[in-house]
């Protein structure tokens, strides 16, 4: 135990790499641990049978190319002023406000910071998403190109679309400075500009399921970062999937150790390593010493500085002095600080196609809820099956009938995911007999889904697709494969957005990913990145 | 080193950089980040890459003067004498 690093990581998710690639780049002496046997995280993936799957990866957020600066912005100038009504005019003065103060996007950010060149990522774009709400009769589609939602929008909504574009603009006006406050409920401040409450519901849907950690709110800054990354830039997917980007990412990693002949990949990367707690040590005159990091395996690391990636609750778990007090702590402190919110992913594979008609749809935000209302929370039952995300892997990219394009599988198979909100504590205490038969409930609740909203599948009709294979995982996997509590997907309610854990005794200790604050890949990414640049270098 | 290469050295590390960039039309005179899409990130990224390349220092208060093109080459020049 002769060596003290300068930083070591814990944990090997989209927040950990990122990170690691900067510190190397920053020239320091860093070790990344894992204590699965691959990287990626909450968004890893894995192989069943002949079938590559993804854990995670519907789509990406933040879309943009580089090539087209402010795509959201030019790509239309036709004819808005030659038509003299309101909303033509609003929507004119709409573009003005985005090219003035349109920042730029946080993906192209990230990439640059990582030096990973946007057309390595291989992306397809959506083609179109829809908020479904069934019991409503109501559906509202985007894309990547912001027109379809306003258009939408004031055909279903004609009230509502003065509202619509204002709230737009404060979306885009939006200082990022701001991003920084304290909690303000999002919910009640888009009231303040929306009135219709069933649009309301709708906007909020896919911001929800796409990064809230909230129950039926948000943090406003955080509904403006999701509304931009979701309606103003929107969705792509890499055609290989999540392996295209954990590649990239290793790749990056492997590039800047052979820039510099003392890193060796294997040193500086290191799977099956479980850290098991994290003892600050002192130092001389009172001054804090370095960490000593122990592993499961009895083996001892020391650092100048630590960046954990595993959240908070469960970094403040490895730091021996507090868990005691953390385990004092009343479960209605705990709730503001492991998440309540958890997924069961369900996976059909189909032996064709999917059917031509339903080709153009990448994504539906599904509610099937009477009450005019989605419910983001923590189901009664198992899981809620009310409402859904339904993604659809093959409709990305451009859609030239004959290839549907995802290369996770042969040509003529197809895929779709169901993504239902959870509850962890159900699931965590089932037998192996009641999992097996919950689980399999689960799959009928996925089918019948499906059948609402595809019939001709699995209908026995011939040549109609049938269902060939499936998978499901659920809170209990998640929770076991990423050791985050309660199988919890975007962490606690409460952020920690300067990295810094707000407790004494962590000098030199910084959290990134899930519990920054940012959510999702791109927040992940954009989180290991940021942490890493303010805290590294610091003395 | 001359002041085109001197110049040549500030381009080439922003092609590291944001190689999604068009770098053939940059202005001398006006504000880099006014001309790119560089953010507060990707500056640190140029003073990074000098120190790694060329083994110069620029201490924060001296950022302001990697404003432009021109004012890079008036501050690296003597700094860059090898
Ligand atoms: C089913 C599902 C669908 C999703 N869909 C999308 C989507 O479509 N789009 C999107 O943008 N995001 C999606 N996400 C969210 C996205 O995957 C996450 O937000 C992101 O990957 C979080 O990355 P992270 O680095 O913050 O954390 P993690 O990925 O959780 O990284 C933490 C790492 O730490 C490791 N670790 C934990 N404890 C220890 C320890 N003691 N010692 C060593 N290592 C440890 C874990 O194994 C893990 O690898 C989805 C997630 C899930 C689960």
């Amino acid at each position: 135990m002769n060596q003290i690093y300068d930083v070591v990581i814990i944990g090997a998710g989209m927040s950990g790499l990122a990170a690691t690639i900067r510190a190397l780049m920053f020239d320091k002496n860093v070790l990344l641990l894992e204590k699965h046997s691959i990287a990626g995280g909450l968004n890893s993936y894995y192989s069943r049978g002949s079938r590559d799957f993804d854990v995670g990866l519907h789509a990406l957020t933040n879309y943009a190319n580089p090539k087209l600066k402010h795509k959201n912005v030019n790509n239309n100038n036709n004819s808005d002023n030659s038509s003299s009504d309101n909303h033509s005019s609003n929507i004119s003065n709409l573009r003005a406000n985005l090219r003035a103060n349109y920042n730029p996007n946080a993906f192209l950010k990230v990439l640059r910071q990582l030096r990973i060149p946007f057309d390595k990522m291989d992306l397809q774009q959506q083609r179109i998403s829809k908020i479904d709400f069934a019991y409503q009769g109501c559906t509202l589609k985007f894309s990547n190109e912001m027109e379809l939602l306003i258009s939408e929008v004031k055909e279903y909504f004609p009230k509502e679309i003065d509202n619509f574009i204002k709230l737009i603009n404060f979306v885009v006006s939006y200082s990022d400075d701001n991003l920084y406050q304290p909690y303000l409920s999002a919910k009640e401040k888009v009231s303040e500009i929306i009135k219709d409450p069933l649009l309301l519901e709708m906007i909020f849907t896919p911001l929800f399921l796409y990064g809230s950690s909230w129950e039926n709110d948000m943090d406003y800054s955080q509904f403006v970062i999701m509304f931009r990354s979701i309606f103003l830039e929107g969705f792509s997917k890499p055609k290989g999937g999540v392996r295209t980007i954990i590649n990239l990412l290793l790749s990056r990693i492997q590039e800047e150790c052979d820039k510099n002949a003392i890193y060796k990949i294997e040193k500086v990367l290191q799977f099956n390593k479980k850290v098991s707690s994290l003892k600050l040590k002192d130092g001389k005159d009172g001054k804090d010493g370095e960490w000593e990091i122990t592993l499961h395996s009895g083996e001892i690391i020391q650092s100048k500085k630590v960046i954990s990636t595993i959240g908070y609750v469960e970094t403040m778990g490895l730091v021996e002095k507090l868990e005691k007090e953390k385990l004092a702590k009343k479960d209605s402190e705990h709730s503001e600080l492991v998440g309540n919110l958890s997924f069961t992913e369900t996976i059909l594979i189909l032996d064709k196609e999917i059917p031509a008609n339903y080709q153009d749809t990448s994504i539906i935000f599904y509610n099937n809820n009477s009450l005019n209302k989605f419910f983001y929370n923590k189901p009664k039952d198992n899981v809620d099956s009310n409402s859904s995300v339904v993604c659809f892997p093959n409709n990305f990219g451009v859609n030239s009938l004959s290839s549907t394009s995802s290369s996770l599988l042969s040509s003529s198979e197809s895929m779709i995911r169901f993504s239902m909100l959870a509850n962890y504590q159900l699931w965590s205490k089932y037998s192996r007999e009641e999992y097996i038969i919950e689980k399999a409930r689960l799959l009928k609740t996925s089918k019948t889904l499906l059948k609402k909203l595809l019939p001709t599948i699995d209908s026995g009709d011939t040549g109609q697709a049938k269902i060939i294979d499936h998978d499901i995982f659920t809170p209990r996997t998640i929770h076991k494969y990423t050791g985050h509590l309660q199988g919890s997907i975007y962490g606690a309610k409460l952020k920690f957005k300067d990295g810094r854990l707000p407790t004494a005794n962590c000098h030199n200790l910084f959290l990134a990913g899930t519990d920054q604050g940012f959510l999702g890949i791109v927040g992940a990414l954009l989180s290991g990145v940021t942490i890493a640049n303010f805290y590294i270098n610091q003395e | 080193m001359t002041q085109e290469e001197v110049r040549q050295v500030v381009v080439d590390i922003i092609a590291d950089i944001a190689p999604d960039e068009d770098l053939k039309n940059l202005k001398d005179d006006i504000a880099l980040r006014e001309q790119l899409e560089l953010d507060s990130m990707d500056f640190l990224d140029i003073v990074m890459e000098l120190r790694k390349k060329y083994k110069i220092e620029v201490p924060p208060e001296d950022y302001p003067k990697l404003a432009t093109l021109g004012s890079c080459v008036q501050y690296l020049s003597p700094k860059l004498v090898n």
